[in-house]
């Protein structure tokens, strides 16, 4: 058998009685028990292994697998003709029966994974064995809307960074499991908190925040990877939030705003940048060689009471590109200016190679809305060159928030929420986890509250008969549907798709499928026991091909909570 | 009238408005009964909370058992929502002439530490009659308001979410009455949220929710 490798036992030998000095006989005992993967040159993450992250087939090094965050995994060994012999390989649980939205992160050999709460575990990613746990100590408040989530880490040289409740970015020692360094990003009593992955480039950690529903005022932050120490902020509501009074949304469709009524409140009470909104909570993409930084920003607060934040709202549920080194801002488009439905754009922007309306491939940018389309930009200048079909039903889009409530499909869940899509280059497809759940929209004014929960009224779900999900894979060239798989519960969670011609997904009943890339026929499935609502992910070890999932369900959407990472390979 | 509720009285004997009326009539013994008497292993007290501690006992209860039944219990609920709430009641964001009363002269600092020391106790064990959801109604309003969402699975809460299971059923009607009538206002969404449910189905959910 390959033996990967590089480290000679002695080394191995000596790290372990150097950890017990230290006093740290779990990772130390983690590091007896094997050793076979824990090659000190292979776990060590370079710029260039994270550059070249989209052809490695062996490790997963980003949440969404590469900097252009396509989640298409280059290894065709699990494939159509195979995966009815797909098998857990092991299943490791987690101390935390909470939601899991956590993407395994995999570094030759090791996985790292999260949960809610923020623990983080290093596993042997061939066998499922604990190799460290660490627990954050959250601080006693702590102010986040929808479930105590965390979506995974990021690595980098020998670090492993997390973004907590408590609204603070931590750098792990990525061998022991060891706190290298911890830094407060933001207060959480103002109601601050972080759940999405960083991204590392450069020696820089780049992490936005969460925190739309509390009146926060959104950003990106660089930090240095060695220290901690900030490098430069982006604010996404800027001091002119204001923009261009647009009457429509980006596809055309009329948003009822009262523009003389919004001007008059402008006059009187300002700029509204300061308690705007605009959080940035999940993972940007990274163009490299354009050096810009490509983000989705979240909706303006309070979502659904708009007689306190006049004008477009810049730049709120848009698709914003900054400057890889500065932070500057490039361009955007907004999606859906002065919104009052809470569609937010959060699902992460992928970069793909798309033809523009005169047939000319183009570097582009794609993001899956919760209001139901997939849009196509120019990477050059952010202007849109398509959306897609809808993907589920639009009904009474946009009809005014009331006090006694207006119902309108997509509900503030979406269309498509924080799942990341896949995209398969080859037959020029994304695929996207879509829900249906139509939601009543109650509008109640209330005045800028400190830090608490800022709603401006209230959601209410409607029966969840009326629900559905659908894995629907769209023609990012044209914008139309190539199929759909529709579930009877709505998606949530991330899709993950191969050169084996598979596109994985799991759904809130436990099912954890496989379908065809091409077709959507569905080749294999696995029932979980607990909802599988985290995005799936693909590795190789020894030659051998995973593929990984979270099964811990969902707090938003309620579906039955678990604690468990299972590892699938083939069996002979 | 016990040591305790004397204490009590006394405390507020400032606020003219009669006792009874604001803090809701003594729990009655069937209504609710710690199951076990057991004595609660007690936090190191500092000399400043051993000052401040016995006045809180007096209406929450030595041994975590409110003594009237719409004080809440305290007693093992979370630090960051037990923090939160003292804060809101200093700086006027959420009125009730007692609490307010209470927390008046008290710093940041004093408020931290009662939070802990309140969040580090057990949870008393009362007991109030089960609930039969009937045909699951109850059931699909917290599916509608997402109280899940917020309030966790088993609505245990965490952090600045408060644990609404076992919660004393009278306090929570009151408190989401409050929130309705916007008496309550240091959460506008919870009050915009139960704008959407009836008298009644409010009773239920605080019924659901105490007794599990
Ligand atoms: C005279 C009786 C009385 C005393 C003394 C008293 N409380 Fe209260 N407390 C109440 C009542 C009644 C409420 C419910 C008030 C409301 O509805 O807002 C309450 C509410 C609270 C709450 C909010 C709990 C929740 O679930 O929202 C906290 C926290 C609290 N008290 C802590 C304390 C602390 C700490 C002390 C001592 C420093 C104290 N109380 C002293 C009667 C009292
Ligand atoms: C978006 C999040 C969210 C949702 C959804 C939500 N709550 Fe709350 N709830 C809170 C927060 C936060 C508080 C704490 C209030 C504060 O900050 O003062 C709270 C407080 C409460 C309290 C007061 C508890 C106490 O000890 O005083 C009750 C009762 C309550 N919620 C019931 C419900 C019910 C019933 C539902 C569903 C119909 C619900 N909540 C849905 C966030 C939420």
């Amino acid at each position: 058998m390959l033996r990967r490798s590089r480290t000679p036992l002695t080394t191995i030998l000596l790290l372990t009685v150097a950890l017990n000095a230290f006093g740290e006989p779990e990772a130390a005992r983690a590091q007896t028990i094997k050793g076979t993967h824990l090659s000190a040159d292979l776990r060590f993450v370079t710029q260039r292994m994270l550059d070249l992250a989209e052809g490695d087939g062996n490790n997963f090094l980003h949440p969404n697998h590469n900097y252009k965050q396509t989640r298409f995994y280059p290894n065709a060994q699990i494939n159509t003709s195979n995966v009815r012999r797909l098998r857990p390989a092991w299943l490791f649980q987690v101390d935390v029966r909470e939601s899991l939205e956590t993407t395994p992160v995999v570094v030759d050999g090791v996985m790292y994974v999260t949960t809610a709460y923020n623990h983080v575990y290093a596993l042997d990613a061939a066998t499922g064995e604990q190799l460290w746990h660490f627990k954050h100590r959250l601080s006693p408040v702590t102010s986040y809307c929808c479930g105590p989530n965390n979506r995974g880490v990021a690595v980098y040289e020998d670090l492993v960074f997390m973004g907590t409740l408590d609204a603070k970015l931590i750098a792990l020692d990525s061998r022991t499991g060891k706190l290298v360094w911890e830094t407060q990003i933001a207060d959480p009593e103002l109601g601050y908190s972080e759940t999405m992955a960083p991204v590392v480039v450069e020696g820089k950690v780049l992490i936005g925040t969460s925190g739309g529903e509390y009146g926060i005022r959104g950003f990106l932050k660089a930090f240095d990877a060695k220290t901690g120490k900030l490098l430069w902020t982006f604010y996404t509501t800027p001091e002119n939030s204001v923009g261009v009074w647009a009457t429509k949304d980006a596809t055309g469709k009329d948003l009822r705003r009262d523009i003389a009524k919004e001007k008059e409140t402008l006059a009187r009470i300002g700029d509204p940048y300061r308690w705007l909104g605009g959080p940035v909570w999940q993972t940007p993409a990274i163009d490299r060689a354009g050096r810009k930084i490509f983000m989705v920003v979240g909706n303006p607060a309070p979502p659904l009471d708009d007689s306190q934040r006049p004008g477009d709202n810049l730049y709120t549920n848009s698709l914003v590109a900054v400057d890889l080194d500065t932070g500057r801002y490039h361009c955007h488009l907004q999606y859906v200016p002065h919104d009052r439905w809470d569609m937010d754009a959060v699902s992460p922007p992928v970069l793909i190679e798309a033809p523009d309306e005169n047939g000319q491939t183009v570097p582009a940018v794609l993001h899956a809305g919760k209001t139901g389309y997939i849009y196509i930009h120019r990477r050059e200048d952010c202007s849109l060159i398509r959306f897609s079909e809808p993907i589920v039903p639009q009904e009474n889009m946009w009809a005014l928030p009331t006090p006694e409530g207006t119902r309108m499909a997509p509900g503030a869940n979406g269309g498509v929420g924080w799942s990341p899509v896949a995209i398969h280059p080859g037959l020029g497809l994304v695929y996207a986890l879509a829900i249906h759940q139509p939601m009543t929209f109650h509008l109640q004014s209330t005045p800028y509250p400190g830090g608490k929960l800022w709603l401006g009224g209230a959601f209410r779900v409607a029966p969840a008969d009326e629900h559905w999900g659908a894995l629907v894979a769209v023609d990012y060239r044209t914008g139309a549907i190539r199929w759909e798989v529709k579930t009877p519960q709505p998606l949530i969670g991330g899709a993950l798709a191969t050169a084996g011609g598979l596109v994985f997904f799991g759904e809130g009943n436990g099912r954890f499928n496989a379908v065809d890339a091409a077709t959507g026929a569905r080749l294999w499935s696995f029932q979980a026991g607990a909802g599988v609502n985290a995005p799936p992910v693909s590795y190789t070890v020894d030659g051998k091909q995973y593929v990984a999932v979270a099964a811990g369900g969902s707090a938003q959407l309620d579906f039955k909570r678990g604690n468990a990472i299972i590892a699938f390979t083939l069996v002979e | 009238m016990d040591r305790h509720t004397q204490r009590a009285r006394r405390w507020f004997s400032g606020i003219a408005v009669g006792a009874t009326l604001t803090l809701g009539d003594p729990v009655s013994a069937q209504e609710m009964r710690p199951r076990a008497a057991e004595p609660i292993p007690e936090p190191q007290l500092s000399e400043r909370l051993a000052e401040l501690v016995p006045t809180c006992l007096a209406c929450h209860g030595e041994n975590g058992v409110p003594n009237y039944a719409e004080s809440p219990i305290v007693d093992g609920q979370h630090e960051g929502y037990l923090f939160i709430q003292l804060r809101d009641y200093k700086n006027g964001a959420r009125k009730h002439e007692v609490m307010n009363e209470v927390v008046k002269d008290l710093s940041r600092q004093d408020l931290r530490e009662l939070a802990a020391y309140f969040a580090a106790r057990p949870w008393p064990r009362v007991d109030q009659p089960p609930v039969a959801d009937e045909n699951g109604v109850v059931e699909r309003l917290l599916a509608e308001g997402q109280c899940r969402e917020c309030h966790g699975a088993d609505f245990m809460g965490d952090g600045t979410m408060p644990r609404l299971a076992g919660q004393l059923t009278a306090y929570l009607v009151s408190t989401m009455r409050a929130f309705r009538l916007k008496e309550r206002t240091n959460n506008a969404a919870m009050g915009s949220l139960l704008d959407t449910f009836s008298d009644e189905e409010i009773e239920a959910i605080a019924r659901y929710l105490g007794a599990l």
